[in-house]
């Protein structure tokens, strides 16, 4: 095996046999409601202490619609990577290939003159190539997932900047902005969209075959390979997926800027993973998946939101950011391991 | 087609830049052709490209090479290249940007060793610095034209990066000015690079939360672009339109939104002039080491509204799409 398989679940864990009796007791109900609810009571418990704190400020409908189309575009990226890790491998590329999409998405529009449809059509295409190319280097030419969507976001980076090294703003159809700033019932699209997408690859990963084989391939690659599953092809559908959630992710955040830039995006890397992981600790024994990067991206927005309405200082929401993830995979992590040991 | 092409070419040099790096660069080169090494803070930024392209200007008018080195905004990575520029290398001038020169010691030595000229863009005059423009100059211009049109009492987001020497100065700029008005409520949040779009929507979104439409007169402040255009997201996602925004370097993006009415004025930094002042400097210098003093080189910024937006874009026409 040449990739880094990826798991926040704790080597080896295949599932013991827990005694009825320690089954029953308190201490561990209390671990298990832990280790799998720990990252909702988390997301619960910010919520009322935000609200008791600013009652008239915080739990108002615009700050939630708020909370939720900042959240929309991270958890769109989230939601791409979450399939890369599904099946044990890394994307670094996914923020990189955003800003590159962003900027390009733009440039067909302003510069080779192409309706907004074939602009973005040509663009999701581009980012399934660009998750084409790195599942190829991982899968055939068998780079490290790491080195691999390194080394293609770099480029991108150098591809981005070569297309336009300023900011593309002119001769761009005012239309594209509604993409991201138009409306459905009073809410931005970007909701709707976010719900879509996670939807459909909710469905995708828990309601269909290949969703069971993507999940089989993360679980145990040999046993998966064993049983006649293509790992190859699964592996690449996966980073094909997080390809395209980066291009959408980069289309959108243009059409909300109003114009392309070829790094604007790169922030969105370390956020979608921090999600991803977060998710992993919420519901499930350690693994990726949909519904708990989504809970990861509002635990992420929620705080960063209540903490800036406190006025708290800028050191201290990094502080959060990270000390957030870290309790919650640590506390997810330890109880399962308490739980084995009982 | 050209730019699908360049998109080509350039995966394509990604791929092959290890097998084209030259190790002789500067006049210890063969061919005697000067050659001034640019320590970029990041490349990719407009305001980055255009002093760069200042600086190239002057440079292939005196019959210079130029060799540029992206370093991301690390100061190790500044350091490194300018050991490189001086050592490996051999340039004959450096111009380093936007880096403060105290965490420039070690590439400063190695420069000072090599009897090499160093042009700041933004950092303080210090040993080995020949000249430097000004990072203060557009901050103060900024806040004295926000205090001007938006008044001394109302609520301010500032969006500020300390990390950065311009912006460092900026923010001085606006700290020591905000203080003498007592009617100002000064919400300071750091943005982080990268991310500083995202940032910028995010902070300005909580605050919008805490300051609501009609409270009192509201303004973001943006020590430079891409917070101010986050912040413009933000007003646009929440359907707000009683919030000015100000903002400082005057990128296309930046011109645009006022262009279009989403900000409300934004110091233009004629960071081409300031590429030139810089090269002509090093070039300057090199003509007569002995009786150089060490120099700031100011040059104001512009300050551009809706109401003056159309003459300055005739003025100047690339400033949209350079």
């Amino acid at each position: 095996m040449t990739s880094t398989a990826v798991s926040s679940r704790p080597s080896g864990d295949s599932p013991e046999p827990v005694a009825p009796a320690n089954r029953r007791s308190p201490g561990h109900l209390a671990l298990v409601i832990l280790s799998r609810y720990g990252t909702l009571i988390g997301l619960a418990l910010m919520l009322i202490v935000f609200t008791l704190r600013a009652p008239t400020v915080f739990p108002t409908l615009t700050n939630f619609t708020n909370i939720l189309a900042q959240g929309s575009l991270t958890a769109i990226i989230a939601a791409g990577l979450t399939y890369a890790l599904v099946v044990g491998e890394f994307d670094l590329s996914i923020g990189y290939a955003a800003s590159f999409a962003g900027l390009l998405v733009v440039g067909f529009m302003a510069i080779q003159g192409m309706p907004i449809w074939l602009a973005i059509a040509l663009m999701l295409v581009i980012g399934a190539g660009l998750g084409a190319v790195n599942g190829i280097l991982v899968t055939k030419v068998r780079i490290n997932a790491v080195i691999a969507t390194l080394g293609v976001g770099t480029i991108l980076i150098g591809a981005a900047f070569a297309y336009s090294p300023f900011p593309i703003v002119t001769n761009i159809p005012p239309e594209f902005s509604l993409l991201s700033l138009g409306r459905v019932i009073g809410v931005p699209n970007s909701i709707p969209i976010m719900v879509i997408v996670l939807a459909i690859l909710w469905v995708i990963l828990n309601k269909t075959d290949l969703g069971q084989k993507m999940q089989a391939v993360g679980g145990n690659m040999e046993a998966a390979r064993l049983s006649g599953i293509r790992v190859d092809r699964i592996k690449i559908f996966a980073f094909v997926v997080a390809g395209v959630c980066a291009a959408l992710t980069g289309i959108m955040l243009s059409s909300l800027l109003g114009s392309g830039t070829s790094s604007a995006a790169n922030g969105y890397l370390l956020n979608a993973f921090a999600a991803v992981f977060l998710g992993s600790a919420t519901l499930r024994d350690g693994e990726f998946h949909i519904v708990g990067t989504l809970v990861g991206v509002l635990i992420i927005v929620v705080g960063f939101n209540g903490l800036s309405i406190f006025g708290a200082p800028s050191w201290a929401q990094q502080v959060f950011s990270g000390g957030i993830l870290i309790l919650a995979v640590g506390l997810s992590t330890l109880s399962r391991r308490i739980l084995k040991a009982s | 087609m050209k730019r699908m092409l360049a998109v080509v070419a350039a995966a394509g040099l990604a791929l092959s830049m290890s097998a084209c790096t030259d190790p002789g660069a500067g006049s210890g080169s063969d061919d005697g052709t000067k050659t001034v090494g640019v320590v970029a803070l990041v490349a990719t930024d407009a305001l980055n490209a255009a002093v760069i392209k200042g600086v190239t200007k002057v440079a292939e008018e005196n019959g210079w090479e130029v060799h540029v080195t992206d370093t991301n905004g690390s100061v190790e990575a500044a350091n490194a290249a300018m050991i490189t520029y001086s050592t490996t290398q051999k340039m004959d001038a450096i111009a380093v940007m936007a880096f403060q020169t105290p965490a420039l010691q070690a590439g400063l030595q190695s420069a000072i060793a090599a009897d090499i000229p160093v042009v700041s863009w933004g950092g303080e005059l210090g040993n080995g610095i020949i000249a430097t423009t000004s990072a203060r100059q557009v901050g103060q211009d900024s806040i004295d034209a926000l205090l001007e049109d938006f008044g001394d009492e109302g609520a301010i987001l500032a969006l500020t990066y300390h990390t950065g020497v311009l912006c460092l100065y900026r923010g001085y700029a606006f700290d020591d000015t905000v203080a003498q008005h007592t009617g100002l409520d000064v919400t300071r949040n750091e943005v982080v690079i990268p991310g500083q779009v995202e940032n910028g929507t995010a902070y300005t979104s909580a605050w919008l939360a805490s300051h609501p439409k009609g409270s009192e007169p509201l303004a973001v402040w943006g020590s430079w672009d891409e917070p101010a255009i986050g912040a413009v997201a933000a007003l646009q996602q929440s359907g707000r339109d009683d919030v000015w925004v100000y903002s400082i370097n005057g990128g296309p993006q930046a011109l645009q939104a006022v262009k279009d009415g989403t900000i409300r004025q934004v110091v233009w930094q004629d960071g081409e002039a300031e590429g030139q002042g810089m090269m002509q400097a090093a070039v300057d210098y090199l003509d007569d080491p002995a009786s150089w003093q060490q120099k700031s080189i100011d040059i104001a910024g512009v300050v551009v509204t809706a109401d003056n937006i159309d003459q300055f874009l005739a003025d100047h026409p690339d400033a949209l799409n350079p």
